[in-house]
């Protein structure tokens, strides 16, 4: 592994700094408090990104990059995939950021104040310029929470259910902006500090450029073109308010969706750095023209069952789910699919800061390889001859399928019959949001906040009642889940999102599998890269090129 | 020979409104639509909020509703917008049809440079051992997918030369030089399947013609060899061709998709095979579209190039 | 494609004069010497025995994940393992079964539903004919790629509907080419006196016209074997291929792309798998076109339909 892996955080031992953080600010008052926290954040993250080399960061040079996937359309506002952020996050920014551990910190703003639990006051970071000269102003955010809460196309308001509470914004003064909840919610910060969704755009952008295609925003490169399908282009913004940065002259995105044609690339060094699959990676392991990045994201394999009126199925019974759970062989599967590159994972994947369970509970508890008990519990459920389901999953990616042969050959051994059925992704996509499956192999991903992975096991989100509108876990659940997303408090949140998933652990309508590390191979001259967590590609904002 | 050809345009226009029809039933009843897609895992998202989106998106109103608008939006050249990124169906298609088109242009042109001379060398030396050879690297040619083709070379290069094609479109007009480094690989792998077949055709037509009573008499008078091949017998070896090129315009429109996936080239196959993943139907229905009238036009050249190639056709 | 030839195309065939080659061993096998013809029953015939016998030969489990992965060929593993540590010769074995299978399970219905268009349409002509080769040429000028999604969606994703989706997507080809040869029988004068003798339409296509196209049929069905062969490899990409884990050769070559630079074993074996039966196959068309009608010259390449 090479020197830069030192910037990426070991998954799962994230310090809690954002704990503490959100802690003080949920207490009245807490501005002065939380800038002191940062202040320990931004050292430590200063120290992780730029101060590691003696002197600082050469400037200039263009990096290229090759994009997995097409971002479709780069409007702040309303973009519902991944790769719509890949096409817009070296652009824009808001008001707070994520570090690379994850540790929330000040970004467009300077400071924040909890006035009241439903109350919210910002402070600007005075002289910040957008891609026009127009300096950042309460006005300009006040029009962009406007538009988060009701996304133009090509946006879609698909995405408000990530949505926080949010009732209205007023601007105080110049620098100063004021929001107001409906209700106390937790997830507002992250809900920020993502950026996602919560991109800061200046007064009446959208009546100036074609949001969709081009767009002003306030980070460190500006965009100049952007060609669907082919490529976006960007250049350095001098007058970037987190000085010296960046360092790069441009950037150019390229997009090439095969991965054979991001490897060939990279080695004839047509492009600087891609992400590529753990066995492609590994190829270039060794080579000194390249360095191989890795880390954890948040993405998680899960298999999901459905528990509907009508037909009793065998995993109605909670002995079967705990069976199934017990019978598939995690390290097996990580080592066969993923070749060695992953980790067990709860409900909330690990590395997600304080929130997920500690790995070794899961290992040697919760999610262990048991075959004796897996058998122990069918035969108590009824089922010791077994059954037979069918069992959904995504045609491409093509770990998918593997994932699934390994469970079938691993269930078979419980005398459970698994037919997979692989879908062309569009068809997964509505077969799962209908319910229209009895078992899927499916993927989470990032979330603004803890809430996002828990909120579907909330008996009031319209997907329970499509999922498992029978299932009956125990109320404590359903009171943890509700409750968590109102309590600012993280010293009484933590162990509230704790218990819900040692509940779910017990439960298993959704059995979660692994988390899987995303490689990306940059070539030498590309210093300061690190693999996100989030699954972006936050990492170019620090690069430089020597 | 005008009627002839003005019976068969107009042949064309209710075939062009019966796929319309189909086209329009068919993504339909695609399972799921853009929303499923786009919200996916979101799953945080309420009935509400779906609704919403889906009229924001226009996906409301009755079936024969929406075909009407779209019906006569397209006859005003109005495609609709894409549900995907809001641009105009139309400007997604024009910037991405000439890069098909050249793509399709280069790869027929490779095979059909060197499909007819070695198809008419196999049928003039018939049973030699060139006529084995290239009789076998064609069916070699048709047993390998483009898209395996494609990779291999793609790894090929970049291993021993060092090179990728360049991996930003520029246009013809721009700098044709690394205009066609860029499309030389992607037309070569979409090249060897009609190559092969050109080959094959034209030598069974040359064969067949060169044993024609005509030909025997032309060289019975003392025509040249030389000249009866290429006066006679090619004449004949290439309206199987000409049917080839009509098929394959249309074929590759669309067909060309994972070969352009590959190279990383915004064509029109790849353009539909994103917007088939996430069901953005404006700009699926426009794109079948436009590959279903390709190939209804070209297969209409195709019969009137007939014509003029044999004009007994058209008498018929 | 041949669709096209006949009769607004050019002269199908004429006697093409038996060559100078094919002098040794044609008196002892008489119109059935045909070298070409016979390596293609060869290929074929040995195809077959490995599908129906090979797994009693190489009894590995093709679905058991028991070896290291992506091991490269080996006395254990002649073919090497695959990603999960399969044995890629089972599997190439159990995917001639699935592989020709899907060939000649969807080029049937091609030629049931295709030869019965083109019958139809050559035999009755006129509006009949303008119809159905109409229809024709709207399922031709409908791309695959979307039919095939289209057909997963509404069927769901199994080998049976992706035989199926094939089967449909190269029926024109058929209709087609029946219909041309359709239109040339028709001018033979036993039709002629067939019909002056007010013999039914149905006897006289059963009776008189089908034999005589029997020939390129049987060309069109030993070409598109192959075309449905790796068509198949296309479709497993959309997934609605052979589902996970049988083996077929189509979806061992789309997975292995992924491994074609570092274990380019994985990739070779099943893309010989398939250019082997599509040779044999094209071999013994070309054979069977020498030796059923020697007047049958161009109808042989075709260009399939693609996804």
């Amino acid at each position: 592994m090479s020197d830069n892996d030192k910037v990426v955080p070991e998954s799962g031992k994230g310090d809690l700094t954002r704990r503490e953080l959100l802690t003080r600010a949920g207490q009245v008052g807490a501005g002065a408090l939380a800038a002191g926290a940062l202040g320990g954040v931004t050292a430590r993250a200063a120290k992780a990104a730029v101060d590691r080399t003696a002197a600082r960061p050469p400037r200039g040079g263009t990096l290229n990059w090759a994009l997995e996937q097409d971002p479709a359309h780069i409007a702040p506002f309303g973009g519902i995939l991944t790769a719509n952020h890949w096409g817009k996050e070296l652009m824009y920014d808001s008001l707070l950021e994520w570090d690379p551990k994850l540790n929330i910190r000040v970004a467009l703003a300077e400071k924040w104040e909890v006035v009241d639990p439903r109350t919210v006051v910002f402070t600007l970071k005075r002289g910040v310029r957008f891609h026009n000269g127009k300096e950042l102003t309460a006005a300009d955010c006040k029009y962009s929470f406007d538009l988060q809460a009701n996304p133009p196309p090509p946006g879609s308001t698909a995405v408000l259910g990530q949505f926080p509470a949010i009732d209205r914004t007023e601007v105080i003064d110049k620098y100063r902006l004021r929001i107001l909840l409906k209700a106390p919610d937790a997830r507002l910060f992250g809900y920020l500090a993502w950026g996602r969704y919560s991109p800061m755009v200046p007064e009446g952008m959208y009546q100036q450029v074609n949001p969709g295609r081009e767009g002003i925003g306030t980070g460190p490169f500006r965009l100049v073109t952007y060609q669907p399908n082919d490529r976006l282009e960007f250049v350095r913004w001098p007058r970037f308010w987190r000085q010296p940065q960046p360092y790069l002259n441009a950037v150019n995105f390229k997009i090439l969706t095969d991965e054979q044609a991001r490897i060939a690339a990279l080695r004839a060094g047509a492009i600087d750095g891609a992400t590529l699959s753990p066995d492609s990676a590994r190829q270039f392991q060794g080579n000194a023209n390249f360095k191989v990045l890795s880390n954890f994201t948040a993405a998680f394999r899960e298999l999901q069952m459905t528990y509907k009126p009508g037909d009793r199925k065998p995993w109605h019974d909670k002995r079967v789910r705990q069976a199934v759970n017990h019978a598939i062989n995690r390290q097996e599967i990580i080592n066969r699919v993923y070749s060695g590159n992953g980790e067990f994972s709860g409900h909330v994947p690990p590395g997600y800061g304080p929130w997920p369970l500690p790995v070794k509970e899961l290992r040697e508890k919760w999610l262990k390889y048991d075959l004796a008990k897996a058998r122990q519990l069918m035969r108590q459920a009824g089922y010791a001859n077994g059954f037979e389901v069918t069992m959904s999953t995504f045609s491409t990616p093509l770990d998918f399928q593997q994932v699934a042969a390994v469970i079938k050959s691993q269930l078979a051994r419980i005398g459970i019959e698994v037919k997979i059925e692989a879908q062309e992704p569009g068809t997964f996509a509505a077969n799962n949001g209908r319910g229209n499956f009895e078992w899927d192999l499916t993927a989470r991903g990032m979330r603004g906040d803890v809430d996002g992975y828990l909120a579907e096991f909330n008996p009031s989100a319209s997907i329970y009642r499509v999922w498992y509108p029978e299932w009956r876990p125990p109320v404590k659940l359903w009171r943890l889940i509700g409750n968590g997303r109102i309590t600012l408090d993280l010293e009484k949140r933590l162990p509230m999102y704790k218990e819900a998933q040692r509940i779910l652990l017990d439960e298993l309508i959704q059995v979660p599998i692994c988390v899987v590390k995303k490689f990306q191979v940059v070539r030498r001259r590309v210093n300061n890269m690190y693999v996100a967590f989030s699954d972006f590609n936050t990492g170019i904002r620090y690069v430089y090129i020597k | 020979m005008y009627a002839y050809i003005l019976r068969r345009v107009l042949y064309t226009i209710p075939t062009l409104i019966v796929i319309s029809i189909l086209i329009f039933l068919m993504v339909r009843l695609l399972p799921g639509d853009v929303l499923d897609v786009l919200i996916g895992g979101d799953i945080t998202t309420t009935e509400e909020q779906r609704q919403a989106a889906r009229e924001q998106l226009g996906l409301v109103g009755s079936y024969p509703e929406q075909y009407w608008r779209w019906a006569t939006g397209a006859l005003r050249g109005d495609l609709g917008m894409s549900l995907r990124n809001a641009e105009p169906v139309r400007d997604i298609l024009e910037a991405a049809l000439p890069i098909t088109l050249e793509l399709i242009f280069l790869a027929l042109l490779i095979a059909t440079a060197v499909g007819i001379p070695f198809g008419v060398i196999s049928a003039v030396r018939r049973d030699s051992a060139h006529d084995y050879a290239s009789r076998v690297t064609g069916l070699v040619g048709v047993s390998i997918p483009n898209f395996w083709l494609a990779t291999l070379l793609l790894l090929f290069t970049s291993r021993v030369f060092g090179w990728v094609p360049p991996l930003t479109y520029v246009s013809p007009l721009d700098d044709p030089i690394q205009n066609l480094a860029q499309f030389i690989l992607p037309a070569i792998a979409l090249s060897v399947f009609p190559l092969a077949i050109i080959m094959r055709m034209v030598r069974a037509t040359m064969l067949e013609v060169l044993s024609q009573d005509y030909v025997r008499t032309a060289r019975a008078k003392g025509v040249s060899w030389n000249k009866v091949v290429s006066r006679h017998a090619l004449r004949n070896a290439l309206i199987p061709v000409v049917t080839i090129i009509g098929f394959e315009v249309g074929v590759l429109l669309g067909g060309a998709a994972i070969i352009e996936v590959i190279f990383g080239l915004p064509g029109v196959g790849n353009v539909l095979l994103q917007a088939i993943f996430s069901r953005d139907y404006p700009l699926i229905q426009a794109a079948t579209m436009l590959i279903a009238v390709t190939f209804i036009v070209a297969n209409l050249l195709v019969d009137i190039l007939y014509g003029v190639l044999d004009p007994r056709i058209s008498q018929t | 494609m041949s669709g096209r030839l006949a009769p607004e195309g050019p002269p199908v065939a004429a006697a093409a004069a038996p060559p100078r080659a094919r002098r040794r061993g044609r008196a002892r096998l008489g119109r059935w010497y045909n070298p070409i013809g016979l390596v293609g029953a060869a290929i074929v015939l040995f195809v077959i025995l490995v599908a129906a016998f090979g797994n009693q030969v190489w009894t590995i489990d093709p679905d058991a994940q028991e070896y290291e992965r992506l091991l490269a060929p080996s006395w254990t593993n002649p073919m090497g393992t695959d990603e999960l540590g399969r044995d890629i010769l089972a599997r190439i074995i159990h995917g001639a079964r699935v592989s020709l299978q899907v060939g000649l399970i969807s080029v049937s219905i091609a030629l049931v539903f295709g030869t019965a268009l083109g019958l139809v349409a050559g035999y009755y002509k006129g509006v009949t004919d303008g119809v159905l080769m109409r229809v024709v040429d709207i399922m031709f000028s409908f791309p695959g790629l979307v039919l095939a999604i289209l057909i997963a969606g509404l069927l769901g994703p199994s080998r049976r509907n992706a035989m199926i989706a094939i089967g449909i997507i190269i029926i024109p080809v058929f209709a087609r080419v029946t219909r041309g040869a359709v239109l040339e029988v028709m001018g033979f004068p036993f039709i002629e006196s067939a019909r002056a003798l007010g013999a039914p339409g149905s006897r006289i296509m059963r009776k008189h016209v089908l034999p005589n196209i029997v020939a390129p049929l049987t060309v069109l069905v030993t070409v598109y074997l192959s075309v449905a062969i790796l068509a198949e490899a296309a479709l497993s990409f959309l997934g609605l291929g052979t589902q996970p884990p049988e083996a077929s050769w189509g979806s061992m070559l789309n997975t292995s792309r992924a491994y074609l630079d570092f274990a380019p074993w994985y990739s070779i074996f099943p893309g010989a798998a398939i250019m082997v039966v599509v040779l044999g196959f094209n071999f013994l068309g070309d054979g069977l076109r020498d030796v059923l009608d020697p007047r049958l010259g161009p109808v042989v390449g075709t260009a399939p339909p693609r996804e």
